[in-house]
């Protein structure tokens, strides 16, 4: 099945845009309802048992990070799970200052 | 699909990492999936991805109607950086015929660390001239192939037609202290246009 298929054709998701690295997690209406559900809806509400973002859930699908933003928005919307959007980015266009400061520092602790 | 009441969320006490983005990019086999690997904790992951891609040759991407999507071949890794933080790695693919419209990854990200191959510099010029015209905080990071190391500072930024503000720095792909100490140089050089 090509995997549009899967999506009604739809690119892009209703609502708000996605980045790909949003993580995503499954509630618990998500954990409860899982078994009700579509397979390739199953599988992405068991991938947010643990905190995955967009693009491994597409890989794991074997999806392009499109088609797993489509799938993922219905599920946000129905409530099977919570979408963390990125913190907004800072005037120049990336992180802000303290976040890249978090990363500097993490960074060299590694 | 049921709806379900509009405020179930995570469990109280659980908190979210801030995850972030930084791309690998340069010339083909320039050792992208190699430092992307070395740097990964999970296995890196080659991903098949649909962009869209736009012409050579045009300065304002943005202001391009024609677009055309195309499929291309990423590499994706991980860093846990501490319990409040997850770093992307996007290798993004050499071709350099086309320079594809990587607004998707390039948005809101950390920036990019632009691999070089001395014996072959002209195939980093579609990513330099890319991360310049979207203002993409960017580090040059020369790969360490044999014999690359002859050459002074001053001739290779001559040769790449950098400015002095985008830091220069060597590196091995293959080696985990140096290819972390390019992503040092990128978050201070980002962290130089933030503040």
């Amino acid at each position: 099945m090509p995997a549009y298929a899967l999506t009604n054709g739809r690119t892009r998701p209703r609502g708000r845009d996605t980045p790909i690295e949003s993580l995503v997690s499954v509630t618990e209406y998500g954990r409860r309802g899982a078994a009700a559900l579509e397979i390739e809806y199953r599988r992405i509400v068991e991938m947010g048992d643990q905190l995955i973002s967009l693009m491994e859930i597409g890989y794991a699908l074997g999806v392009p990070v499109g088609v797993a933003r489509v799938l993922v928005s219905d599920l946000a919307e129905s409530g099977h799970l919570v979408v963390h959007a990125p913190p907004p980015v800072a005037a120049y266009g990336g992180p802000s200052q303290e976040i890249l400061e978090r990363l500097l520092d993490g960074l060299r602790a590694c | 699909m049921d709806s379900a009441p509009a405020d179930v969320g995570l469990e109280a006490g659980v908190s979210v990492p801030t995850p972030l983005k930084i791309l690998v990019a340069g010339g083909f086999g320039v050792g992208k999936t190699t430092m992307v690997g070395t740097l990964s904790e999970i296995p890196p992951l080659n991903t098949e991805q649909t962009m869209t891609e736009v012409s050579e040759g045009v300065d304002d991407l943005a202001a391009v109607p024609d677009k055309r999507t195309t499929t291309v071949a990423m590499d994706f890794g991980r860093i846990t950086i501490d319990d409040s933080m997850i770093l992307y790695l996007f290798g993004t693919p050499g071709q350099t015929r086309f320079w594809f419209m990587w607004d998707e990854l390039a948005s809101g990200a950390v920036g990019a660390v632009v691999l070089v191959d001395l014996r072959r510099i002209d195939d980093c010029f579609a990513a330099v001239d890319y991360f310049e015209n979207r203002r993409l905080p960017f580090v040059v990071a020369v790969n360490g192939f044999p014999d690359t190391y002859e050459f002074p500072e001053s001739t290779v930024r001559e040769a790449l037609l950098i400015s002095q503000d985008v830091p220069l720095l060597w590196t091995d792909a293959r080696d985990g202290e140096l290819s972390r100490s390019a992503l040092v140089s990128l978050v201070e050089h980002a962290l130089s246009r933030a503040s």
